[in-house]
């Protein structure tokens, strides 16, 4: 290899490490910190889609409260690193409530098992387990263990139900100690 | 430095570059402090942008109408002392309201469980017993529990013990199908416990 083939691989390394660099640096302006105003926004919503489907149901209307849950699960959830985890525990609200009325109420426009996993995957996201330990993520945890018992997957629900179990084990402990659950 | 780059001397510096090595060894030398250089910048430029306000109220207001949204806050915070609603002393923004949200919801979601057949399951299988063993995990006991006892406080409590123990009821639903299997029955024991625990300390709060 001459000396030119250094100088050129030199070259080719110190501007690829240094582009790089800079991409990084770059694309931390398109991830910006946590926008409050999002987030209340975002809780307003969610809000009033509870209100509302608090009246459906208290109307007897199953079918009513599912699709207003349905049409609220079709929102651009904001990401984290823009609502902060905030916003995906208002996700895992809105999917809890979402899923357990649809296992309540079979009979309304009926879903398979493997559609209801499916949803409460979607509704968890993939790092649901990084969001410190809430109420909500609890119970869509323990709904995805009653829909594994439907699938037949009976040591996946067990998971499932230790798993929500151990975070409402640590629910109480704050609770007796003081801190907010 | 813009000396050094200004068109004469870029011109002579490429010129530099293509016919002699030794000087191109020492350009290189001057484009990697320049490339480093400017990752550094865009580093740091990133570590200041993405620097966390320190409270929301910062995030949203610049300096400049603090004072406005001080007197707002001041209007609204006797409106909400005039409807009896103590406000909060400082702080709290879209994640207090975020947790009032979460709270609402919490009580509403017990609401609904506890209006299924599971809830009523649940509250038939429930035996509080006063000498009900702790789980290892529970450092604080019911009675040793370092808060003073508030309606909201025991409300979580006792909703908290209804998800526990519905919970126990779905794992030792699951242990007759598998009793071949130890880590059924082991589950159901724990959660049983953990069950017994919660309905102590709700007992207890309230």
């Amino acid at each position: 290899m001459t000396r030119h083939t250094w100088i050129a691989t030199l070259l080719g390394a110190v501007v690829g490490a240094g582009v790089m660099l800079a991409g990084l640096a770059q694309a931390g302006r398109l991830a910006p910190a946590p926008r409050p105003e999002v987030l209340v926004t975002l809780a307003q919503t969610v809000d009033a889609e509870h209100r509302r489907v608090d009246v459906l149901l208290k109307q007897r209307d199953y079918a009513g409260a599912i699709a207003a849950l349905e049409q609220m699960r079709t929102i651009a959830w904001p990401e984290p690193a823009v609502a902060g985890d905030a916003a995906a525990v208002l996700r895992h609200d809105v999917y809890g409530r979402l899923v357990r009325l649809r296992l309540d109420h079979p009979d309304v426009d009926p879903k398979t098992p493997d559609a209801l996993a499916e949803l409460v995957g979607e509704g968890l996201g993939a790092d649901y387990k990084a969001i410190a330990t809430n109420a909500f993520t609890a119970r869509l945890v323990g709904l995805r263990g009653e829909i594994a018992e439907k699938q037949g997957r009976d040591g996946d629900a067990l998971l499932a139900y230790e798993e929500a179990l151990d975070m409402n084990r640590a629910l109480l402990q704050q609770a007796l100690a003081g801190a907010a659950p | 430095m813009n000396a050094m780059f200004g068109p004469v001397r870029s011109d002579l510096f490429l010129r530099t570059l293509r016919f002699s090595p030794v000087a191109m060894n020492m350009s290189l030398r001057t484009l990697s402090l320049a490339l480093a250089g400017l990752a550094l910048t865009g580093c740091a430029k990133r570590a200041a942008e993405t620097a966390p306000p320190e409270t929301t109220a910062d995030a949203m207001a610049g300096p400049e109408d603090i004072d406005a949204l001080e007197a707002q806050l001041a209007a609204r915070e006797d409106q909400l002392r005039a409807l009896g609603a103590t406000p909060p002393a400082a702080g709290g923004g879209g994640e207090a309201l975020a947790k009032t949200e979460a709270e609402d919801r919490n009580a509403q979601a017990d609401a609904d469980s506890r209006a299924g057949d599971k809830a009523a399951k649940s509250a038939e299988r429930q035996t509080p017993s006063a000498a009900g063993p702790v789980p290892p995990s529970a450092s604080p006991t019911p009675s040793a529990a370092p808060a003073e006892p508030s309606p909201a406080r025991c409300e979580s409590v006792c909703d908290i013990t209804t998800s526990i123990c519905q919970l126990r009821d779905h794992i030792c639903d699951l242990a007759p199908r598998h009793t071949g299997e130890p880590r059924y029955q082991q589950a159901c024991e724990r959660a049983t416990t953990d069950c017994e625990f919660a309905t102590e300390a709700c007992h207890a709060c309230s």
